[in-house]
C-alpha cells in the first residue's frame, strides 16, 4: 500500500514557523479566544462585553477584543482572554460554540499584503464586504484587517492550516 | 520568395545583437527583436509548414495571432513548446525550431503525395469512407497522420503559474491608437486604468503605418502616452492577451513572460471595459491562393517597418481596399518592383510613387511550384511575381464582444460584421467599431468610455494624411475554377463549402463542423467570413442572414499551467490533517487519504506485509485494547429553542426523546428516502445537540442542516455550528478499554451505572474539559474521548503510556474497517448505494411507527419504496478454506440463457478473529433468504456463498459491556 505521507510535508511547528520576504511577514497567532456566535448579536454583546457589528472582509478590526462578521446573524468573537460566556444556547437569544482550537489564525503583515490578497482572494482592495467569510487560496476562511491596512488575519479550519502554510511558502519561493 | 533583410531599417530589431537558431535542422540568422517568422522571411525561407490534411506546402501568411500556417515545435533550454506560432514567438539564440506536420522537413515532406489524393478525401470524408470491412483497421493510421505538433511527455512546467485578481475602473484591451487614447483619457481623469496588448510593445498599427498625431509621429505619440498612463498610476502590460470575457464582465488575461516562466493569469473585474482589439486582414479568394509567398499585405508592411525585411523583389499587391496602397508604396520605396491590382470597380487613390496600378481587375489564380511564381488576372493577364501581398478587407476582432453576448451587425459599407447593440459595461473603439481612419479611431474613444469618458484633456487628433478607406466586398464565388482555399490551416476549400451546402448543412454552425472550417488553432481568424459569405451566395441568402458561429473563449490557446496556477502537486487537492499527525508519523503510520483527510491506514508493515500488519491490528483489537484517532468524526452543534424539533425532522429516527447526556444512532435520509448519512446524535442539554456524522460527509451534512434551518425553521429557532475542527476524538476500544480510561483519572464517574453504553460523561484532563462518550464502532466496549485539538497530544501520550500496561495497540483505518464489518456496521456509500432506504438495512421501525414529518418520509411509501424485491443488507459466508469474495462481485441467478444480478458484495475481508472470510452485500430480498446458497460471480468466475445475517460476531452485543 503506497504511503501518502511523503506527498505532503509534515506539519510545521506553529510556534516557530515564520516567513519573512522583506515585504511580507507571516506567522501563526496562538492563544486567541474564538467564539462562534449565532443569533441575537446585541444580546451577545451585552452578555460578553465584546460588541460591534463585526469587521467584514477588507474592514479593520482593532484591539484585543473584537467581532468578525460572518453573516447577518453570525459572527466570530476574537479575544486575548476568553469571554465569560460559555458554549451552548443562551436564553437571551444566541448560541455559542468554542472554536479556540478549531480555527488556526495566521497573521500577515507588510506592504506585500495587497499582492498576497490579490492572489488569494477576489477582494476589491478599494471596497469592503459585510462578511469576512471568503475563499482564500481556494479554502474557506475568515479574512479581515487588524489595526491597520497592512496587517491581515486569516482564520482557517485547523485541518487546512498546513495546506495554507504550504501555499504561503509557494509564494515566498516565487512559484 | 526572395525575402531578404535590408541593410538598414527595422524599428524593433537590434542589429548589434545577432543571434542564430535552427529551423528543420538548418541554421537561421537573425537579430534580437526578430520573431521566428521575421527571421525565416529574412533568410528567404518560403516553405515553413505543411497543411493539415493534404500536406500542401505553406508559407508565412501573417504577422500576429491570426497566422494559420507557420506553426512550430520550439525546443529551448527551458523545454519544448508544441504548436507555437512563429509570428508571435521571439527568435532566441540556440532555439531548435521544427515545422509541424512535416517529415523530415517542411521543404521535403514525405506525405506530400496526399495532395494528389485530394479528390478522395474532401471535407467529411471520414463519415463516408474507410468503413469496410472495419473502420478500426484504418483508424490508427489516420489518427497517426492527424494532429500537428508533438507533445513532449517529459515536459514539466518551470514552477507554478501566477494568478492575480485585479480590480480597476477601466480595462482597455488593445494598445493601438484608439486603445491608447481611451486609456490616456481615463487615466487623466483620475480613474484607475489597466491597458493590455498582445504584441511585444504597445502601439498597434502605429508601429508600422505612417501616422501623425498632435504633430508627432505615431510611435512618439504612443510612447509618450504609455509613459503618461504609468505616471498616472495606470498599469500597462504588453505581451498580454485578453482571451475571454466571462459572466459579469470578468476578463481573463494571459501575460507571457518568456524564458520558460509560466504565464500569469489575470482575472480582472473592471467597472468598464473598452475593447479596441482592431481588425484582422482577410485573404482574397482565387485559385491556389494558399501557395507559399502569398501573404497578408499588412503583415508584409509590419515585417518591413519593424524588422527591416523585404518579403519579395517582384511583388504584386492585390487589394479590395485602400489600406494596401501604403504597403505598395513602402515596398516600392525599398527597392521592390511593385504591381498594385485594385479590385474595386471605381478607382480609389492614385498609384503611389514607383507602383504600377491596375484598377478594376481581380486575381483569378496563382501559379507556381512550391511557391508563387505568377498570378493570372480575370482578364487573362499574367503577372510574374515572387511574392503576392493580398488585402481582402478587414474583419473586426469581435471575439470578446461576442463572448459577452454582444450582437453583431453587418455593415455593407465595410464588408464586415461590427459590434451592434451595446453590452452593458463594454464599449468598443477603433477598427473594431468600424473606424476606417485614424481620425475616426481617435474620435471613437469618448463614447467607448461611457461614464469614464469625461475629462478635461482634449482628444488627440490625427494631423497627418489619411489613407483612402473605401472597401469593395470580394467574396468566394460558387463554382469557381480551381482550388480556392478558405481555411488554410484545416485545408478547407470553396468546393468543401459547396459540398456541405449540397448535403444540406446550411447552418453556419453545421458548415463549421462538417468542413472543420474555423476549427483549427487559428479558430478561423482569417477564414470565417469568407466561408460564411460563400455559404450565403450558395444558399441565396445575405451574409447577415447566415450570421457567424458562436464565439467562445479562449481567443488564443492558453497553457494549462495558467489555469492550474498553484493548484498542482501537494497543493492540487489539499487534504485535511489530523491534530496528531506528526505523532502518527513518528509511530510509523502508513497514510492514505480517506474522505478528504490524511489518516493512518495502518502502523508498521510496509510494502509486502501491510496486510499482515492490518490483520494483526484487527486481531489484537479484540484481545486487549486499541487506540484509534477518530478526530475526523463530524461534530456539528445544533442549538436553539427548537433544536429538538429540528433533529426530529432531520433524522429518520425519533431523537427528541433523548435525555441530556445520552446518545442515539440514527440515519439521515435524503428527500427521496435514500440513506444520506448515519451517525450518533448526542444530547448535551435541553437545547443543544451534537451531530456526529461521517468524517467525509461533514460539509454536506452541515449544508443540508443549514438549508433546512433557513427554509423551514427560521433564523431564531435553531443555529448550526460546525465545531468538528475544535475537538480531537481519541477512541479507546476493547475488553480492557474501561480499565485504561479509568487509569487516566479523568475526574468522572465511569462505572456502567454512571456511564452506560450510549451515554456521555464530562471529565477533565490536566485542566482541559474532556467529553467521554460510550459509543462503539467496533462492537467492543469503547470510549470516545473528545478534547480540544491543541490539548490532544498530551492526552494521546498519556493514553499510550498507560496503555502499555494493557498491551494497547494503535490501529489504523484498515483494521477498523475489518472490525466494523465483523459486526455488520455499515459504511455509508460503501454498504449503501444511491437507492438504499433504511428498511433495506433492517431498520424499519421509524418508517412504520413515526407519525410526524421528517425528511424523506413520503418517499419511503412510494411504489419504489414498497417493492418486495428491494436489495437488502446481508452477510455472505463462503466454504471453509476459500478466500474472501471480491468486493463488487455480483450475486447472480440464471434467467433463460443468461444471468441477472441479484445485487453485489459491498465489503469483504478476512476476519482474524473468526479465522475466516466475512462479507457484507446488498442482495435482492436478502432479509428473507438467510441460509440460502447463491452464485457469486466476478470476472467470469462463479463461486458459491450462503446468505447470512450481516453481523458475524457477537450478535447479542455482549462485548459492548464486557
Amino acid at each position: 500500500m503506497r504511503d501518502l505521507a511523503g506527498k505532503w510535508p509534515p506539519m510545521p511547528d506553529w510556534d516557530s514557523a515564520a516567513i519573512d520576504t522583506g515585504t511580507l511577514r507571516m506567522r501563526t497567532l496562538s492563544g486567541l479566544g474564538q467564539r462562534l456566535v449565532s443569533g441575537d448579536l446585541g444580546a451577545w454583546a451585552l452578555a460578553s462585553g465584546i460588541a460591534g457589528s463585526g469587521a467584514g472582509a477588507g474592514e479593520v478590526a482593532r484591539g484585543d477584543r473584537y467581532m468578525v462578521r460572518i453573516a447577518r446573524d453570525r459572527a466570530l468573537a476574537v479575544s486575548k482572554a476568553p469571554p465569560e460566556v460559555g458554549p451552548g444556547w443562551h436564553g437571551q437569544g444566541f448560541a455559542v460554540s468554542v472554536m479556540d482550537a478549531g480555527l488556526h489564525v495566521f497573521e500577515i503583515a507588510g506592504p506585500g499584503t495587497a499582492g498576497l490578497l490579490a492572489r488569494a482572494t477576489t477582494l476589491d482592495p478599494k471596497a469592503s464586504s459585510s462578511s469576512a467569510a471568503v475563499s482564500f487560496a481556494g479554502v474557506h476562511a475568515f479574512v479581515y484587517r487588524h489595526d491597520g491596512p497592512e496587517t491581515v488575519r486569516v482564520h482557517v479550519d485547523r485541518g487546512l492550516a498546513p495546506y495554507l502554510w504550504e501555499w504561503f511558502l509557494s509564494l515566498e519561493q516565487g512559484e | 520568395m526572395s525575402g531578404s533583410r535590408l541593410g538598414k531599417g527595422g524599428t524593433e530589431i537590434d542589429r548589434t545583437s545577432p543571434l542564430s537558431f535552427t529551423f528543420d535542422g538548418s541554421r537561421i540568422d537573425g537579430f534580437a527583436g526578430d520573431t521566428i517568422a521575421s527571421a525565416l522571411l529574412a533568410a528567404g525561407r518560403k516553405i515553413v509548414g505543411r497543411s493539415f490534411k493534404y500536406h500542401r506546402p505553406r508559407g508565412i501568411w501573417g504577422a500576429g495571432v491570426e497566422e494559420p500556417n507557420a506553426l512550430m515545435d520550439i525546443t529551448a533550454a527551458t523545454g519544448r513548446m508544441p504548436n507555437a506560432r512563429a509570428t508571435t514567438e521571439r527568435a532566441l539564440e540556440g532555439l531548435a525550431v521544427r515545422s509541424v506536420n512535416a517529415s523530415p522537413s517542411a521543404g521535403a515532406d514525405r506525405n506530400a503525395f496526399l495532395d494528389r489524393l485530394a479528390r478522395f478525401i474532401p471535407a467529411a470524408f471520414y463519415y463516408k469512407t474507410f468503413m469496410w470491412p472495419d473502420w478500426h483497421l484504418f483508424e490508427p493510421r489516420i489518427r497517426a497522420m492527424a494532429g500537428l505538433g508533438v507533445v513532449d511527455p517529459e515536459w514539466k512546467a518551470l514552477g507554478a503559474g501566477d494568478q492575480v485578481n485585479h480590480h480597476c475602473d477601466v480595462l482597455v484591451v488593445g494598445a493601438g491608437p484608439a486603445g491608447l487614447a481611451a486609456a490616456a483619457r481615463a487615466a487623466s481623469a483620475g480613474h484607475s486604468v489597466m491597458l493590455v496588448d498582445d504584441q511585444f510593445r504597445p502601439g498597434g498599427s502605429l508601429r508600422h503605418r505612417a501616422a501623425e498625431i498632435d504633430g508627432m509621429t505615431g510611435l512618439q505619440w504612443a510612447d509618450g502616452v504609455v509613459s503618461g498612463i504609468r505616471q498616472a498610476g495606470g498599469l500597462v502590460l504588453a505581451e498580454t492577451t485578453a482571451f475571454g470575457i466571462y459572466d459579469h464582465n470578468l476578463v481573463a488575461l494571459g501575460e507571457r513572460h518568456g524564458g520558460g516562466r509560466p504565464d500569469t493569469l489575470w482575472r480582472v473585474r473592471p467597472r468598464r471595459i473598452v475593447l479596441a482589439t482592431g481588425a484582422i486582414e482577410r485573404p482574397l479568394p482565387f485559385a491556389n491562393n494558399d501557395l507559399p509567398c502569398i501573404l497578408s499585405a499588412d503583415a508584409a508592411l509590419q515585417y518591413l517597418a519593424r524588422h527591416g525585411v523585404l518579403v519579395g523583389r517582384r511583388v504584386v499587391v492585390a487589394t479590395n481596399n485602400g489600406s494596401a496602397f501604403e504597403v505598395a508604396a513602402a515596398m516600392a520605396a525599398n527597392g521592390a518592383e511593385v504591381m498594385l491590382v485594385d479590385c474595386r470597380p471605381a478607382a480609389g487613390a492614385d498609384a503611389p510613387a514607383g507602383v504600377r496600378l491596375l484598377a478594376g481587375r481581380s486575381v483569378a489564380a496563382a501559379t507556381g511550384r512550391g511557391a508563387v511564381e505568377a498570378i493570372m488576372l480575370d482578364d487573362g493577364t499574367r503577372l510574374p511575381a515572387d511574392c503576392v501581398l493580398v488585402s481582402g478587407g478587414w474583419t473586426p476582432s469581435v471575439h470578446l464582444f461576442s463572448q459577452a453576448k454582444g450582437k453583431l451587425e453587418w455593415r455593407e459599407d465595410l464588408a464586415a460584421f461590427v459590434p451592434g447593440s451595446p453590452v452593458e459595461g463594454i464599449g468598443t473603439a477603433g477598427a473594431l467599431a468600424g473606424s476606417t481612419s485614424l481620425a475616426q479611431a481617435l474620435a471613437s474613444v469618448v463614447p467607448a468610455l461611457g461614464e469614464f469618458g469625461a475629462a478635461q484633456a482634449a482628444l488627440p487628433r490625427s494631423t497627418g494624411p489619411e489613407a483612402d478607406a473605401g472597401v469593395f466586398g470580394v467574396w468566394p464565388k460558387p463554382n469557381a475554377k480551381g482550388r480556392v482555399w478558405i481555411d488554410y490551416q484545416n485545408d478547407v476549400t470553396a468546393k468543401d463549402v459547396e459540398l456541405a451546402a449540397r448535403e444540406n448543412f446550411v447552418s453556419v454552425e453545421h458548415l463549421k463542423r462538417y468542413t472543420t472550417l474555423g476549427m483549427a488553432t487559428d479558430q478561423g481568424k482569417t477564414s470565417n467570413l469568407n466561408g460564411l459569405a460563400l455559404l450565403a451566395a450558395i444558399t441565396d441568402r445575405k451574409i447577415a442572414e447566415v450570421g457567424t458561429t458562436t464565439y467562445r473563449p479562449p481567443f488564443t490557446p492558453v497553457p494549462f499551467p495558467s489555469f492550474a496556477g498553484r493548484r498542482r502537486g501537494s497543493l492540487l487537492a489539499p487534504v485535511r490533517r489530523l491534530p496528531l499527525e506528526n505523532l502518527h508519523r513518528a509511530e510509523g503510520a502508513v497514510f492514505q487519504e480517506y474522505g478528504g483527510w490524511l489518516r493512518p491506514a495502518h502502523y508498521g508493515g510496509r510494502e509486502g506485509d501491510a496486510q499482515a500488519a492490518i490483520q494483526d491490528e484487527a486481531l489484537r483489537a479484540r484481545q486487549s485494547v486499541t487506540l484509534f484517532d477518530g478526530s475526523t468524526l463530524g461534530k456539528i452543534e445544533v442549538m436553539g429553542p427548537k433544536a429538538a424539533e429540528f433533529v426530529d425532522f432531520i433524522y429518520y429516527n425519533t431523537m427528541s426523546t433523548l435525555k441530556p447526556g445520552r446518545c442515539r444512532y440514527g440515519f439521515m435520509l435524503s428527500e427521496n428516502g435514500v440513506v444520506f448519512d448515519d451517525g450518533i446524535l448526542v444530547r448535551l442539554d435541553e437545547n443543544r445537540f451534537v451531530v456526529s456524522c461521517s468524517s467525509s460527509h461533514v460539509a454536506a451534512v452541515h449544508a443540508r442542516l443549514e438549508e433546512w434551518r433557513q427554509d423551514r425553521f427560521g433564523r431564531e429557532a435553531v443555529h448550526i455550528h460546525d465545531a468538528t475542527a475544535q475537538y480531537a476524538t481519541l477512541a479507546v476500544s476493547g475488553p480492557d478499554a474501561g480499565k485504561l480510561v479509568e487509569a487516566l483519572n479523568l475526574d468522572a464517574a465511569l462505572d456502567d451505572g454512571s456511564l452506560p453504553h450510549m451515554a456521555i460523561a464530562h471529565g477533565r484532563f490536566e485542566g482541559e474539559e474532556v467529553r467521554i462518550a460510550r459509543v462503539s464502532f467496533t462492537g467492543e466496549r469503547s470510549y470516545e474521548l473528545s478534547i480540544r485539538a491543541d490539548a490532544a497530544e498530551r492526552l494521546w501520550r498519556r493514553l499510550k503510556q498507560a496503555g502499555e500496561a494493557f498491551g494497547a495497540v494503535t490501529i489504523g483505518l484498515e483494521a477498523l474497517m475489518i472490525l466494523r464489518a465483523e459486526k455488520g456496521y455499515i459504511v455509508i456509500g460503501k454498504d449503501t448505494d444511491g437507492a438504499t432506504m433504511p428498511h433495506d438495512l433492517g431498520v424499519g421501525g421509524p418508517r412504520l411507527k413515526r407519525s410526524g414529518e421528517f425528511v424523506g418520509r413520503r418517499s419511503l411509501f412510494t411504489e419504489e419504496g414498497e417493492r418486495g424485491d428491494r436489495k437488502q443488507l446481508v452477510g455472505l459466508s463462503v466454504a471453509e478454506g476459500e478466500p474472501p469474495l471480491a468486493t463488487g462481485a455480483h450475486g447472480v441467478e440464471r434467467q433463460g440463457v443468461g444471468k441477472r444480478s441479484l445485487g453485489y458484495v459491498t465489503s469483504s475481508y478476512h476476519s482474524p478473529t473468526l479465522g475466516r472470510p466475512i462479507a457484507l452485500a446488498l442482495i435482492e430480498r436478502g432479509a428473507e433468504r438467510h441460509g440460502e446458497m447463491i452464485d457469486v460471480q466476478h470476472l467470469g468466475i462463479v463461486r458459491r456463498a450462503v446468505i447470512t445475517s450481516p453481523c458475524a460476531l457477537d450478535p447479542a452485543g455482549d462485548r459492548l459491556h464486557a
